[in-house]
């Protein structure tokens, strides 16, 4: 009978010294700027340990999943490697790296958000590993979003699922390019826009990366269209089932573009003659 | 009634030393004169721990406030303090002294002991208080130097002042 009186009062005992210490260190890092960066530093980097654990806790019931991803991933490569063999092995074709020279570092994501009108990624790969802010990341199962801050061990990721990002696609069928953009709503929907009325896209038809800007390599797959709606008679709308599910994303690979500094010099250039 | 007067009466004094010490006397940058712990130490003994660390935490606060320091620093190593002066004491003096919640005197405990007690006490309040203010800050050289002058420097105090306002108790 005495033993859980002694035992509630102990909980509480530590409880209180808990919250007091916690209370000291909110007032320390409140008045003084280099235990606040000090202090927020070390809770950051506990935080992003903490998370890294969990993720690779995550993983390993994942990998069952994951392998069944990269066997099918495999598949589509060993199936492109064939055609790009086929083309190369003609005599009179000329070919052409259409791609560009894109180099990939795969990564791990650690924490991410979706719930949110502004959801990020946090992926376990920093400047150390050669990211960079700006570059793009990619699935095998499309655009997952943009660097936007890296630290020496860790890369903070603008995901697709953010209503102020938005990139450039094409239907895969006629060529024709829009804006693609998450409307904030259906994580796994997506809205591309001004297409021109006459690109004959039909419900079904798949959606891919563009190659217009120097962030992702064109031909990535987004999605398929679920419906087409006409804007003021000019433009189409159209809603795109995307292929990502970014609830079971885990691996992801960032897109380095290693013509994208002579791109952007020379985009600046032909700005500067406007 | 006359005993809680006295204690009153007794924190009064120890706040009004600490802003002298604070204010008035200059040691240098590697010893921090501190009567607080000495404060803590003679809490109750039969006194709730959590109640105990809440008296720290506030007392701190006002030190904290009045010496100009960061605001902060003294609760959070009175705290610690208070949470752990109970195994201290459990570990320097004998059950006979637990049981009676009378911390003893330097004749009664023996000099030794007494000193054991409150240099462990120090070595908790100052571990907390020098590893905050001086985190990412000083090398580990400075940091333990700083942290063996301030024990010593408050020992001798802490010694002073428990001899002189205690003695009486016996």
């Amino acid at each position: 009978m005495t033993g859980r009186p002694a035992l509630v009062r102990t909980a509480v005992t530590v409880l209180v010294f808990i919250a007091l210490e916690v209370l000291c260190l909110v007032m320390i890092a409140n008045n003084s700027v280099v235990q606040r960066y000090k202090i927020l530093g070390e809770i950051r980097e506990t935080q992003a340990s903490l998370w890294q654990r969990t993720s690779e806790i995550r993983s390993y019931f994942s990998l069952k999943k994951d392998n069944r991803a990269l066997v099918q991933e495999n598949e589509d490569l060993r199936r492109q490697l064939s055609l790009y063999e086929a083309l190369a092995s003609q005599p009179d074709s000329v070919f052409h790296n259409l791609q560009g020279s894109y180099s990939y570092t795969a990564a791990d994501i650690v924490k991410s958000t979706r719930g949110k009108q502004h959801n990020y990624l946090l992926i376990n790969k920093g400047s150390r590993a050669g990211i960079t802010e700006g570059m793009g990341v990619v699935s095998p199962n499309g655009v997952v979003g943009i660097i936007d801050a890296v630290s020496d061990h860790y890369a903070y990721v603008i995901s697709f699922l953010n209503t102020e990002q938005s990139i450039s696609a094409r239907l895969t069928k006629s060529d024709h390019f829009g804006l693609l953009r998450w409307e904030g709503v259906n994580p796994h929907k997506a809205t591309l826009t001004e297409i021109s009325l006459y690109c004959g896209a039909a419900v079904g038809d798949s959606v891919a990366t563009s190659g217009h800007s120097s962030i992702f390599p064109p031909d990535i797959p987004i999605g398929v269209i679920s419906k087409v709606k006409p804007v003021s008679g000019l433009y189409l709308s159209l809603e795109i089932d995307l292929f990502q599910d970014f609830s079971s994303l885990r691996h992801v690979y960032v897109v380095a573009n290693d013509d994208r500094e002579e791109i952007e010099e020379l985009i600046e250039e032909g700005g500067g003659q406007e | 009634m006359k005993d809680s007067w006295g204690r009153i009466l007794f924190c009064t004094i120890l706040l009004l030393i600490q802003i002298v010490l604070s204010g008035y006397v200059n040691v240098g940058p590697y010893i921090y004169l501190c009567c607080l712990p000495l404060l803590v130490i003679y809490l109750p003994l039969d006194q709730d721990a959590g109640v105990s660390m809440f008296i720290a935490f506030i007392t701190g606060l006002i030190v904290d406030t009045l010496c100009d320091g960061i605001i902060g620093l003294n609760a959070a190593a009175a705290v610690a303090l208070a949470a752990a002066r109970r195994p201290l004491y459990a570990a320097c003096f004998s059950k006979d002294n637990l049981e009676r919640a009378v911390i003893p005197t330097i004749q009664e405990a023996g000099v030794l002991r007494h000193i054991n007690f409150i240099l462990a006490s120090l070595a908790v309040y100052f571990i907390v208080y020098i590893g905050l203010d001086s985190v990412g800050m000083e090398s580990l050289q400075t940091t333990v130097l700083r942290f063996v002058l301030s024990c010593a420097a408050n020992l001798a105090i802490i010694l002073a002042l428990d001899y002189s306002m205690f003695n009486s108790r016996k």
